[in-house]
């Protein structure tokens, strides 16, 4: 017994002697490849100028649907723009739209979930607003959103967050209800804190640690969101670049052109992928209850 | 003094993280007689309740746990024995009932499945003479109309009620031996008093050990038959009862004692402080040389920090008063000061 | 067994000047009780009525379902009373609006059972007792100076005031509730369980520093606990509950040592000693607590009661004197 105690102290000092990164790497594998990959797709989004010369709208229609060559890495579309430079300007629109969605919905749901979570009879009428919000397919609902009005980044990103808004706002509305039960709000209370003030101090930072989790999960889900409205000719306009709106575009030609659909749909299956992993990466490191095991 | 039916033997536990190692138990040997009522009694952390729990192997298996010397039942040793083996003897010959009875019992089945499932599974019953058993049962422990309450559902019953059900599982296939985990913890004192009562009156109609696992000295001291006092993982103290609470030993049992308010003491205006035990349990992730109590202990001397004191009696004319103690026990006059 | 050291605390006792807070006839009703088709309320304070002394500690005991822990937290308003008067020295404040109430919070504080759940996980000790002298105070007042006192007077390191709750022990976590209860200098404390948490080594500490701090600031306590010893060690008078009524009321020595209610008798005999030889003679309760939901009619303790009779059915009894400043409700004594 003496000696596997012994063996086992020395594993757990081993252990603990790595650097700490390389710890860290080891206990959580999915959120660091998922980190990994996303930065490398920020990376490619941010510095798109410098990596490819090409333009993303420049049109060549001499050097239409060729295949992958040197000169054109992931070869052209049908009007002769390089599918590697909208892949990358791409990348900007769609991550943009990802995190910024996630943002708008998260945001507007900590401020509607606790006032229902808090207010009894403001509880039964925004949560009857929220399941017939529900009660609608959120396709349907951005799509009319979206003929309604001027199509642009802007509006993609409202269209799309507002169907994710009733998760947001049942997720959050669920916590408050816990936290309000607490008793460190009823200290709160029997202090004389003023109700803003335990609202803020107390009960949204006890919320953010689930929610980092969801919002996780809403950016991958409003990256294919989005593509699923430009496919269906709903979603950014065309002379934006954006994942989606590249894959439109190539419906038609992908027999002659495979590439039009292939890359783009590659790199937002990459991207949404590593976002989901940080997302499962995320809820296993900041759950309390999974025990530190060896 | 016949075989002792349970007997744990120099039992080591310890626990491995990624934070270190925990030395649960160390050394600790306890054993417990058919028919008796023996007592565990320590503070959050001491070591008792995962003492328990391995005897029916209930810990995760290694590298998270370390389990070393011997528990032996009918002299059988169940450290040693197959999973299988365990498997008949959980719920058959050694039974454990345990402090929460809200979440001890599946509250998705009614009562009677969940007491007919252990006689079903064990002792070989159809369903219709376990079921009728599972009506004695009932009735055994005091549970009014119980042909009607053996259909109930677990939430249908108060807190006191199914720590009855629970008793009426545990003790569904006769066991040898019932370990109880804190089992009035969570109850009110004059259901706890029913409960107690309960297991009193079963134990001596069955002749069934129990090993009574608490932090409640009083409870303890009217039922229990002999008494163990364990702290930070060692047995500091084991005595039978009036003994131990007539004659306390260990400077931990005497400051246990000490900061105890008791009904019996008088009153005085202003009141007397309850004597403390400075400082707190220390963290069992070091492992400790010499007493783990010495650091609170007010006799504490340079012998007591640098070997771990054994267990021995407190004085010669009774030698099952046993305290491991530099100070305190019938050899300290060989201790020089 | 007091056998080790033993200090005496030299504090003399309470005088007798009007109360610092006196309920009457507090009542809590909750709806929800019984069916659709036929609605009851959960009774749980049906009518209690005491007061508390300066410097005094009025202890309050009873089991699950009694109601202590409700009434005390109505009395805080901390939960909104159905009716009653709460008067906080001589002023009844029961049907204040929150805005009028909120000043008068600064003369009673509370300190809770669970010294894990009480304590925001997310705030640091120090602001966690800075956030009552922020609400009433001014800047200085809430400076590391006046905070580091407030800490020292608990028994807490000055250092601990950077930390988190999660790195604090039960024990000290219940300090730091202490210290907040205190920050804003109170008359009343109310204790809703400080020490059925801990463990008996850490609670002796607690109650030591609760008797310390009663001696020293001249603290009242509403000190609600289902231990009767400790009940006992720390109170001057104290309140037996059962199902939502005071049962028995009176001063601690002779409560404990000649009980009246057949209620208050079991209790006591209940209680496991240490001391006496193994078993001992007890008339041991029958039955389980009913629910508040659906109390007996006339005496609620009916149903349990080894004196009940057919008249226990037909009308509650009132609270008559047994002694002086001792009462019990019960139609036979």
């Amino acid at each position: 017994m003496d000696a596997t105690l012994a063996r086992l102290e020395q594993r757990i000092e081993r252990d603990a002697s790595q650097p700490r990164v390389i710890r860290f790497a080891r206990r959580h594998p999915m959120l660091v490849v998922g980190l990994l990959l996303l930065a490398v797709m920020v990376f490619m989004a941010l510095f798109a100028p410098w990596i490819t010369a090409w333009d993303a709208t420049e049109m060549n229609v001499i050097a239409r649907l060729k295949a992958p060559s040197a000169e054109h890495i992931f070869g052209t579309d049908a009007m002769g723009r390089d599918i590697f430079a909208r892949t990358l300007y791409g990348a900007r629109v769609s991550l943009l739209v990802g995190v910024c969605v996630a943002l708008v919905s998260v945001a507007i749901g900590i401020v509607i979930g606790t006032v229902a979570g808090f207010s009894r009879w403001l509880d039964a009428i925004v949560m009857r607003v929220m399941d017939g919000m529900m009660a609608i397919p959120g396709i349907l609902l951005a799509v009319a959103l979206m003929t309604l009005i001027h199509a642009s980044v802007q509006t993609v990103i409202i269209a799309i967050a507002l169907p994710e808004i009733p998760r947001v706002v049942r997720l959050v509305r669920a916590l408050v209800l816990t936290i309000r039960e607490q008793p460190y709000i009823q200290a709160a209370q029997a202090m004389g804190t003023r109700l803003p003030v335990i609202l803020m101090r107390h009960v949204v930072p006890n919320l953010l640690t689930p929610l980092i989790v969801q919002a996780s999960f809403i950016c991958a889900s409003a990256m294919i969101f989005e593509a699923y409205l430009s496919f269906l000719g709903a979603g950014t306009p065309p002379e934006v670049p954006s994942w989606g709106n590249i894959m439109a575009d190539g419906r038609s030609v992908v027999q002659l052109a495979f590439g039009v659909i292939l890359f783009p749909g590659l790199f937002l299956g990459l991207t949404v992928l590593a976002v989901n992993m940080i997302g499962d990466g995320l809820r296993d490191l900041l759950d309390p209850r999974i025990a530190r095991k060896l | 003094m016949s075989t002792p039916i349970l007997e744990v033997d120099d039992l080591h536990l310890t626990f491995a993280s990624r934070d270190g190692i925990t030395r649960a138990v160390e050394g600790v040997s306890w054993q417990v007689y058919a028919g008796e009522m023996l007592g565990i009694v320590g503070e959050s952390g001491c070591g008792k309740s995962v003492t328990a729990m391995s005897v029916l192997r209930l810990l995760p298996p290694p590298p998270t746990t370390h389990a070393s010397g011997a528990i032996r039942f009918r002299g059988e040793d169940l450290l040693q024995a197959s999973e299988a083996r365990m498997q008949e003897i959980r719920g058959n010959e050694i039974s454990m009932i345990f402090q929460d009875p809200m979440t001890s019992i599946n509250p998705v089945l009614t009562v009677g499945e969940q007491i007919a499932e252990v006689l079903m599974l064990h002792q070989r019953l159809g369903r219709q003479a376990a079921w009728a058993r599972a009506v004695e049962l009932l009735a055994l422990v005091n549970i009014p109309d119980p042909q009607r309450r053996v259909k109930d559902y677990p939430h249908q019953f108060s807190g006191g009620m199914r720590q009855r059900v629970m008793i009426a599982i545990a003790l569904a296939c006769k066991p040898a031996v019932l370990i109880a985990d804190e089992p009035t913890t969570a109850l009110d004192v004059t259901i706890q008093a029913q409960i107690m009562e309960l297991l009193d009156r079963l134990r001596r109609e069955t002749g069934t050990a129990v090993v009574l696992i608490t932090h409640d000295l009083g409870v303890v001291a009217e039922s229990c038959d002999r008494v163990v006092v364990m702290y930070a993982g060692r047995k500091v103290e084991e005595a039978a009862t009036p003994d131990l609470f007539s004659q306390p030993s260990h400077p931990y049992t005497r400051g246990l004692l000490g900061a105890m308010p008791n009904l019996d003491t008088p009153l005085t205006q202003p009141r007397t402080r309850l004597a403390e035990i400075p400082g707190m349990v220390p963290s069992l992730r070091t492992a400790a040389v010499g007493c783990r109590f010495a650091p609170r202990c007010p006799l504490a001397v340079e012998v007591c920090r640098a070997q771990v004191p054994p267990l021995e009696a407190v004085a010669a004319s009774n030698p099952q008063h046993r305290a491991a103690c530099w100070r305190t026990t019938f050899s300290s006059e060989k201790i020089a000061e | 067994m007091n056998a080790m050291a033993v200090e005496v605390s030299a504090a003399a006792p309470p005088v007798q000047t009007p109360a610092l807070l006196e309920v009457r006839n507090l009542v809590k009703y909750y709806p929800g009780g019984g069916s659709w088709l036929r609605p009851r309320s959960v009774k749980a304070v049906d009518g209690i009525s005491f007061s508390i002394a300066h410097g005094e500690t009025l202890g309050l005991v009873g089991e699950s379902g009694c109601g202590k822990s409700t009434a005390a937290k109505t009395i805080l308003r901390l939960i909104a009373p159905t009716s009653g008067e709460i008067l906080l020295q001589g002023t009844d404040v029961a049907g204040l609006s929150p805005t009028r109430f909120r000043p008068y919070r600064r003369d009673m504080q509370i300190v809770f059972q669970d010294p894990y759940a009480s304590l925001n996980p997310r705030m640091r000790a120090r602001d966690i007792v800075a956030e009552p002298l922020r609400n009433f105070c001014r800047p200085a007042d809430w400076g590391d100076a006046p905070l580091a006192a407030l800490f020292e007077r608990v028994g807490l390191d000055k250092a601990a005031m950077r930390k988190f709750p999660s790195e604090f022990s039960g024990g000290q976590r219940q300090r730091l509730g202490i210290a907040r209860a205190l920050a804003l200098n109170p008359k009343l404390i109310v204790c809703d369980e400080p020490v059925s948490a801990l463990d008996v080594s850490i609670q002796a500490q607690v109650i030591n520093l609760l008797g310390d701090l009663q001696r020293d600031l001249g603290l009242s306590y509403l000190f609600v606990a289902h231990d009767l010893a400790v009940v006992r060690h720390i109170s001057h008078r104290v309140a037996v509950m059962y199902l939502g009524r005071i049962v028995e009321i009176g001063p601690v020595g002779e409560l404990y040592a000649s009980p009246r209610h057949p209620y208050t008798k079991a209790l006591l005999a209940a209680v496991p000693k240490v001391g006496g030889a193994g078993a001992r003679e007890k008339t041991v309760l029958k039955g389980d607590i009913p629910s508040p939901a659906n109390p007996p009619s006339g005496c609620t303790f009916r149903t349990r009661c080894p004196m009940a009779r057919p008249e226990c059915a037909q009308s509650a009894p009132a609270l008559r004197p047994q002694g002086p400043g001792h009462w019990a409700a019960c139609h036979f004594i």
